[in-house]
């Protein structure tokens, strides 16, 4: 009897807390998958939970709009002096909360403490080209990098800014005092992160929501039932199968946009038997149907990448690069080529838990390969345990399931992954390596895409793995607000309206 | 009794410093940290340098070494991702992850105690028969199932109750009676079994010949010794809903020690992943140590 009156009582207080709290037109609620871990802009480099959050409470020099183009925040203009020296024209009228002023000093202060080995900041490898800071005059500030550094401007969308005075007595991992829209309420580890709109906030558009709810829920299944009760308005990481479902049951918008991120079978091309046999590597290519994988794991979302590890998104993609089709015959005369007329037998290492069905995906194109005669040992294996042997231990598999994109959306930055020389490209093209290094060494934008095109073809010509296609960012949301969702991992508040 | 604590204490001791040493070996198994650290396409100079700044080019010896006299003094060090001590992130799971816990355990217990007293009390009955077919049945149900069933049913068909997360004691109720399923159908058996054996003792046939009812019977004279294995299981039980209930807490977004420490072996962030497995232990030890003084104190054979 008691228990049950406990029960009633329960369940009484839970509707009376939903009574309790209207749903106010100007909160927004985010479902966050994963924690955010910190809110120290210089202590991580993690763009969908810790950097979204941040970017919310501090500013940086330039912003990415969700049409990936850059826009001015602290920084009005920003030009190249020279080769190795960026001049950004700070906004006179920025403030921290306390009044410091956000100031060319500031923004020095900020990169040499992030430069400071001592600091052990992650987001140092953003910017280890810097060399020198110079503080022209408050609102001028010089970048100045030890060899040409193009796509700065993009990289310094990533960097925020820390009122230097305020740090000095305070952890801004737990705390912020922020130059941005949004003020810190509530951080609450493992759990939300509650943030309210600053009331006099001049720097920038004035965002539609008061008052911005992250909430962690790791969970797929929980994401999914906290939006349809109205817990949450936005959620991200949907199981494309689930997308129909959300839909049916009234309120939503749901749908998938291409991501910046690109899956694809990375070769190891250092060791048997892909080492120097590039028929081998054509072959595989042409042996997978990458849309039927999309067709019927993804719904049909996503979209096909063109032999070349960039996309439309990337300063540099080129456009008359065609993907490779499904051709079986094909792969299996090129296979005989290659010395293997009666197939291989080869390990095929999965990462788990880090790309949207990824085990499915790898399951499929196992299958696929092995129509070919390519047999593969599949193996699973946890996600920290494959990147040690990636990039420690330099002896991957020969094929690992995997996604990468460059945050700076640049040609120069997402091809250097596989430059020869890279830990983590386990490729070697000659021909390829030199075209991304000579354009590295000039600014002039067109002569940099001239080069990224003859640099694309040789990779589309030789690959250095089985290029599959852009993972598809699902996302749902509540059709009382409108999110202009974007291709890259950024999730802000600022992309979000009311609905009209 | 002073002596039994302090031996106890020692002991205590020795265990801790037991399971931090396999932690710290196997959590160095788990690979180098520096590279998950950094964003894709660092250089090698910046994992050098980050590695050395953190003190892992060292040996493993020199390492532990260092390792140990910090803990000495309290200190776990700080941890990579988190950028705070490993204890204060710890501790500050610690108030939600007991909350849970301990209404899972109230309702385990009751629930078990209420289960498996009905099946012996009724014992070769249908009442037994359903009773101990549903403990059956939540013993063997998944965790993880039976939370999402318990959020479509309760949060998203009848909307009485939040699918997850924090705040009032709305939130505690979902996680909670999952938890208590699983351990309040142990809690039945082990009763049950318990209680059907002290009955069938020669005190309680002397007392059932000189008349005793049979509620006064069960309740005054076979309760008090069935319940001693019971209170054993508890001990094992509350170490267990404090540091196992990664699912529950993950189902239902429960910022719980659980979920930190498993985050943390993904990300091999050592610090927190041994001051976890220290707090743990503790707990665990502590819990244990209650449970022996308790059954001092409610078995007078045992008051020497």
């Amino acid at each position: 009897m008691r228990l049950r009156s406990f029960f009633n009582g329960a369940v009484a207080t839970a509707a009376l807390a939903c009574l309790a709290t209207p749903s106010l037109a100007e909160r927004l609620t985010v479902a966050l998958s994963a924690n955010v871990t910190l809110l120290d802009p210089a202590m991580t480099t993690t763009v969908g939970t810790d950097l979204s959050v941040i970017s919310h409470l501090y500013t940086p020099l330039v912003i990415r709009g969700p049409d990936l183009k850059l826009q001015p925040a602290l920084a009005s203009s920003w030009e190249a002096v020279d080769d190795n020296t960026w001049r950004f024209k700070l906004r006179p009228d920025v403030k921290f909360a306390n009044g410091e002023p956000l100031d060319a000093a500031a923004v020095k202060w900020n990169i040499d403490r992030i430069l400071d080995p001592n600091q052990k900041a992650p987001v140092r490898a953003w910017l280890s080209a810097i060399k020198d800071v110079r503080v022209v005059d408050p609102t001028t500030v010089d970048l100045v990098t030890s060899s040409p550094y193009p796509s700065l401007p993009d990289q310094m969308s990533m960097i925020f800014f820390l009122p230097p005075v305020w740090s000095k007595s305070h952890n801004p991992a737990i705390e912020a005092l922020g130059s941005g829209p949004y003020d810190l309420v509530e951080f609450k580890p493992g759990d939300r992160v509650v943030l309210k709109a600053k009331p006099n906030y001049t720097a920038g558009p004035k965002p539609a929501f008061d008052d911005v709810v992250f909430r962690v829920i790791p969970e797929d299944a929980s994401r999914i039932s906290a939006l349809l009760v109205g817990e949450v308005d936005l959620i991200s990481g949907v199981a494309p199968s689930e997308l129909a479902r959300i839909k049916n049951s009234g309120k939503f918008v749901v749908g998938a946009v291409p991501s910046t991120r690109m899956q694809f079978v990375k070769f190891n091309n250092l060791k048997a038997p892909f080492k120097d046999n590039p028929a081998l590597r054509l072959a595989l290519n042409y042996a997978v149907d990458k849309q039927a994988i999309l067709d019927t794991l993804f719904e049909g979302y996503g979209s096909l990448n063109a032999c070349q590890p960039l996309n439309e998104s990337y300063f540099g993609f080129n456009p008359d690069l065609k993907p490779f089709p499904y051709d079986p015959a094909k792969a299996k005369e090129l296979l005989a080529k290659a010395g293997y007329p009666n197939g291989l037998t080869i390990e095929f290492e999965v990462p788990l838990g880090r790309y949207l069905l990824g085990a499915e995906v790898s399951q499929a194109i196992a299958a696929q390969l092995e129509e070919v005669g390519v047999k593969t040992n599949l193996v699973e294996m946890e996600y920290g345990r494959w990147i040690d042997k990636f990039q420690n231990a330099g002896n991957v598999g020969s094929l690992s399931y995997l996604g990468q994109s460059w945050p700076t959306l640049n040609a120069d930055g997402m091809l250097s992954l596989f430059e020869t020389g890279n830990r983590y490209s386990y490729y070697e093209n000659a021909d390829f390596t030199r075209l991304i290094r000579e354009a590295r060494s000039t600014t002039d934008e067109k002569k940099r895409v001239e080069i990224y095109k003859k640099a694309t073809e040789s990779f589309c010509a030789d690959p250095a793995h089985i290029v599959l296609f852009n993972q598809p960012t699902t996302y749902a949301f509540a059709d009382r607000v409108k999110w202009t969702v974007r291709s890259d991992d950024w999730f802000r508040a600022v992309d979000v309206q009311l609905a009209k | 009794m002073a002596r039994v604590i302090l031996t106890r204490l020692l002991n205590a001791v020795l265990a801790i410093w037991g399971v931090v040493t396999i932690v710290f070996v196997a959590a160095r198994l788990l690979g180098d940290p520096v590279l998950l650290m950094l964003p894709i396409g660092a250089s090698d100079a910046d994992v050098a340098t980050l590695r050395a700044s953190l003190g892992l080019d060292q040996s493993l010896g020199a390492q532990y070494v260092d390792f140990l006299r910090r803990v000495a003094v309290g200190d776990f060090g700080t941890s990579f991702q988190f950028q705070r001590p490993a204890m204060t992130v710890v501790l500050e799971r610690l108030p939600d992850t007991m909350m849970l816990a301990m209404v899972a355990l109230v309702l385990a217990v009751a629930f078990g105690l209420v289960g498996g007293f009905l099946a012996a009390r009724f014992r070769g009955t249908l009442i037994e028969f359903v009773t101990m077919l549903v403990a059956l049945i939540g013993q063997a149900t998944p965790v993880f199932w039976l939370g999402l069933v318990f959020i479509l049913i309760f949060a998203v068909q009848l909307r009485w109750l939040p699918t997850g997360g924090t705040g009032g004691v709305e939130h505690i109720i979902l996680p909670a009676l999952t938890l208590a399923t699983f351990t309040s159908a142990s809690v039945a058996r082990l009763f049950r079994s318990s209680l059907i054996e002290v009955l069938s003792q020669d005190y309680i046939r002397t007392a059932r010949a000189k008349g005793v009812s049979t509620l006064r019977l069960f309740l005054k004279h076979a309760t008090p010794n069935a319940a001693m294995p019971v209170l054993t299981m508890v001990g094992i039980l509350a170490g267990e809903l404090l540091g196992g209930a990664v699912i529950t807490e993950t189902i239902f977004s429960w910022p719980g020690v659980g979920r930190v420490i498993v985050q943390a072996i993904e990300t091999k962030d050592f610090s927190v992943v041994q001051a976890g497995a220290v707090v743990l232990a503790a707990i665990f030890i502590a819990v244990n140590l209650i449970v022996d003084l308790l059954y001092v104190t409610l078995d007078p054979r045992l008051r020497a």
